[in-house]
């Protein structure tokens, strides 16, 4: 087995309606061998998903489609049932190109790769319109939207499939375990209430480590709750009532009582933060 | 000679004349006002750009450029805290000086109430999650100024100095000092005074740098915005993704972080939702960027980009523009050196 065998394989379902498709598709027509022997782009791999964006077909949104962008390429590719071939759009070219399903391989970790020998068919170039990303595909119009913001109380499985980062950025964290063995030892009742934006850099970043602390203490006295803000934030009434200034905040309850918040760099390490202040 | 010159007077009213913890008072109130006014002054002077945008949100220049306007400021500000610190006491000095507290209070009454009516100022929102970072709220700043200023103007005018021959040695000095403060602030953006005039230098730890208040709740620290910088060697840039500056470098900063060699590259910015969405889909970039809030970049540059090399959280170089991408690529980082001589 070389090493493109070890780390890739034809994209393949993982209960997903288009991966099921793309893997179908990839299969029937042999993909099977040619992606476990052709190395990945070098620059068009490493494609994540993305929860950013939407897409937009014909004035039609294709729920299915899954999007996915590679930070190497700064590039976006878009893969749907409803598209014959997935559509790579290009920032550095202002261009939108199809390639072909079977040039397309989905990695273990649901990251996808272009294979090196992948040909691209140039659709034409694409335009900005008031924060979209428009260009024809077959003579309909598509676009790439922003997602509106998660608003409202909502579950963290909800917040990690609504953006897939939160999920991979969860995964990635490692909590400080000492920490959260204390925490599990809690006898009082802790309630962490989580304001957030999933328009906010900063919270695709620090709120995923709450959630996998969160998960980490799955069945402990210490709860979590995820409450999405609008942007401005101030739109929401509820940072008025609750004084919240900027996302993420965290405010820690120990009895239904608030004992404190943490914001900005407290929350690189929630669960040592949590510790601390429920410790003092 | 002056001192032949400004002899002091015995009639009523004049300085002779009054109580010596009068003249005492009055004279350390001058001097206080003076200082507040020259240090004040210093800044402005090393970055008159910053203070030409604060005048532009200010909307204060509706009838001059806004760096017209800040030079003429800044000359009015420096001749008058230099004249109350040599004990220039005249009225044609203590009227003005009174017409530019008034004036400083009138800008921080006004935010105040625009504060208390919610009319928030227009400064540049970043990209939201930060919120409103303020230092001192507009009723602080309000009551801070009055408190600091008044009693002190008043306490000057107790040593108002009526008549005499004018003081024209200690003018000349003054003239000087405005002379040669307006020299420096016109060549300030020239000169290499960032280390001087922003909280950015070699030996300064990025991650404690801090904005807004902890008091209402808004401070936001570096190590919220890149808390990597703790350990390691980075290459900070501080940018506007709107310039061109930054734009046309694009390619060789994506060729850099992808080159695996080299500190590891950020790129700092405050700029909007929209801003980032159009870099973005228009330039391309494949390295990080990272949104921090606009008060607490801001005392960190005089111009825009401005880059700094951090080592295990500490500042050990700054640069003027985009940092040597080449020279960095080129550099062996302190840590791999430390390994492979261990």
């Amino acid at each position: 087995m070389n090493r493109h065998q070890a780390t890739m394989r034809p994209a393949a379902g993982r209960g997903n309606l288009t991966t099921g498709l793309l893997a179908a598709m990839a299969l029937a027509m042999g993909a099977s061998s040619a992606a476990a022997q052709v190395p990945a782009d070098a620059v068009f791999s490493g494609f994540k998903p993305s929860g950013d964006f939407f897409f937009e077909l014909g004035g039609e949104t294709l729920e299915n489609a899954e999007i996915f962008l590679s930070d190497k390429a700064a590039a976006y590719l878009v893969i749907a049932p409803e598209l014959a071939s997935p559509v790579l759009i290009s920032p550095r070219t202002q261009s939108v190109e199809t390639v072909s399903f079977m040039k397309v391989a989905k990695r273990e970790d649901g990251t996808i790769d272009l294979l090196a020998d992948a040909s691209f068919n140039r659709l034409g170039s694409f335009k900005l319109q008031q924060q979209e990303v428009v260009f024809q595909v077959k003579g309909k119009t598509a676009k790439l939207k922003r997602k509106p913001p998660l608003l409202g109380q909502h579950p963290a499985d909800t917040l990690r499939s609504y953006k897939p980062e939160y999920g991979r950025n969860a995964d990635a964290y490692k909590p400080i375990e000492k920490a959260v063995a204390s925490l599990r030892k809690q006898s009082k009742d802790v309630r962490v209430l989580v304001y957030f934006g999933t328009w906010c850099p900063v919270c695709g970043r620090q709120v995923p480590k709450i959630i996998k602390v969160a998960d980490q203490l799955e069945g402990s006295k210490v709860g979590f709750e995820y409450y999405g803000l609008p942007q401005p934030m101030t739109d929401d009434p509820k940072t008025k009532e609750d004084d919240v200034h900027g996302v993420p905040t965290a405010i820690v309850y120990v009895g239904g009582k608030e004992i404190g918040r943490l914001t900005g760099g407290d929350l690189n390490s929630p669960e040592k933060a949590i510790y601390q202040m429920i410790n003092g | 000679m002056e001192a032949a010159t400004s002899t002091p007077q015995t009639v009523p009213g004049e300085p002779g004349s009054r109580p010596a913890w009068q003249r005492i008072a009055g004279i350390v109130g001058a001097v206080f006002l003076g200082a507040i006014f020259l240090v004040a002054a210093y800044a402005k002077t090393l970055d008159p750009a910053a203070f030409a945008k604060q005048i532009t949100l200010e909307g204060l220049d509706f009838l001059l450029p806004a760096m017209a306007v800040a030079l003429i400021a800044l000359a009015l500000e420096v001749f008058l805290g230099g004249a109350l610190l040599l004990a220039v006491r005249r009225w044609w000095i203590l009227v003005p000086t009174s017409a530019l507290v008034a004036f400083f209070l009138f800008l921080t009454g006004r935010a105040y109430w625009r504060h208390s009516q919610g009319i928030a100022p227009e400064d540049d929102a970043g990209c939201g999650c930060f919120g409103n970072l303020v230092e001192r709220t507009p009723a602080e700043a309000f009551w801070q100024d009055l408190a600091l200023m008044v009693p002190a103007l008043l306490l000057a005018w107790l040593a108002f100095d009526r008549g005499g021959a004018r003081p024209r040695l200690r003018l000349a000095a003054v003239a000087v000092l405005t002379a040669a403060t307006m020299l420096v602030a016109w060549k300030a953006p020239e000169l290499p005074l960032d280390n001087l005039a922003t909280r950015l230098k070699p030996g300064v730890e990025p991650l404690s740098i801090c904005a807004g208040s902890a008091e209402n709740g808004s401070r936001v620290c570096m190590d919220a915005v890149v808390p990597e910088l703790a350990e390691g060697e980075h290459v900070v840039i501080m940018a506007e993704l709107e310039s061109e500056a930054l734009g046309e470098h694009v390619g060789a900063l994506n060729e850099y972080h992808w080159g695996g060699s080299g500190p590891s590259l950020w790129v700092l910015t405050s700029a909007t939702e929209e801003q980032v969405f159009n870099f973005r889909f228009t330039r391309g970039p494949s390295f990080e960027l990272r949104e921090a809030p606009a008060a607490l970049l801001r005392p960190l540059y005089r111009t825009l980009p401005r880059s700094f090399l951090v080592r295990d959280g500490r500042v050990v170089e700054t640069y003027r523009g985009l940092p040597p991408l080449e020279e960095l690529a080129a550099s062996q980082p302190a840590a791999d050196e430390a390994a492979k001589a261990g």
